[in-house]
């Protein structure tokens, strides 16, 4: 029963799509404007902060901070109580 | 029963039942199939957003940004960065490919056009594929409506051919741009779609939660 259950809601969702497939088409269209946007207008400063001597992927003020006062945190927090440093399986931060 | 599905037998009662309920079962499958396709799709860009937790789980655990405003803007930033990342190598394979058709037809074959990449006849990436002739098809007129009555014939059968050898490299190389750029576009939505749900949650006090503590 669950199975059926299981079954006929997927095919209801695939309904959802098909009807939906319009407004997915163009909302991938506009975050791919979105992106190309992005990418044109980041990939400029990019060159531009390269000829400065920077880089467009140098870690954020606030990162270094969260940095700085997380070792602080974890220095301070007996080693039983010290929490994971990577909660998610996601890639790495930048 | 093949008689009916072909049109070429007066049908009974009971056969366009069964008829029926083979169109609804054929139905069923495909928007089943299109469901759990979709169903993929949420799961990838699930996994696409999770990008955004490792981003910036430090900064909120840390407090260093303590407002929806504060964490919006700093994952909307290392969001920029990414889609920048994502967004290189498409097009950097789109370049690629535009440099590769104007290097070819200046130095090997000065007649190769943009069009013949996409020729079935001669030298174009279509050989590769059957091309049915839908405007030729032929059609009936039954109970007052002109509708296809036939299959339609072939124009090409897919075959290879060395001389278009250009036309299928350069359709492998905008095809493997399409895939990534389907990545791309999905992990920009996936990401923007979770900062501005996290930021309106992450900060906001949950009465519930607030009411368990006392």
């Amino acid at each position: 029963m669950k199975e059926i259950i299981g079954f006929l809601k997927r095919t209801l969702i695939g309904v959802a799509y098909v009807i939906g497939s319009p407004v997915i088409a163009f909302v991938f269209v506009l975050f791919f404007v979105y992106g190309t946007i992005i990418f044109i207008a980041l990939g400029l400063k990019s060159i531009y902060l390269f000829f400065t001597g920077r880089g467009v992927f140098a870690p954020f003020e606030e990162d270094l901070k969260a940095h700085t006062r997380y070792e602080y945190m974890q220095k301070a927090t007996p080693l039983a109580h010290r929490q994971p440093t990577t909660p998610t399986s996601g890639e790495s931060s930048t | 029963m093949m008689d009916v599905l072909l049109l070429t037998a007066p049908i009974s009662s009971s056969q366009r039942t069964q008829m029926l309920y083979l169109v609804i079962g054929f139905l069923l499958f495909l928007f089943t199939i299109v469901g759990a396709i979709g169903w993929l799709f949420e799961r990838y860009i699930a996994r696409l957003s999770r990008q955004v937790d490792a981003d910036t789980w430090k900064v909120v655990q840390t407090r260093i940004v303590n407002s929806p405003q504060q964490f919006r803007k700093l994952a909307m930033k290392k969001n920029y960065r990414h889609a920048l990342k994502d967004f290189f190598f498409p097009y950097l394979l789109i370049a690629l490919s535009i440099g590769l058709f104007f290097v070819y037809q200046a130095w090997l074959d000065p007649t190769l056009t943009f069009a013949d990449l996409f020729d079935y006849t001669d030298r174009g990436f279509n050989t590769l594929f059957p091309i049915i002739d839908w405007d030729n098809i032929p059609r009936s007129e039954f109970f007052g409506l002109v509708i296809p009555s036939d299959f339609p014939s072939l124009l090409n059968t897919p075959r290879f051919v060395p001389e278009a050898m250009i036309s299928y490299v350069l359709f492998s190389l905008i095809v493997i741009a399409g895939v990534f750029f389907v990545r791309a576009v999905l992990g920009l939505f996936a990401r923007t779609v979770r900062i501005y749900k996290e930021a309106n949650t992450t900060f906001t006090k949950s009465l519930s939660e607030v009411a368990k503590q006392l």
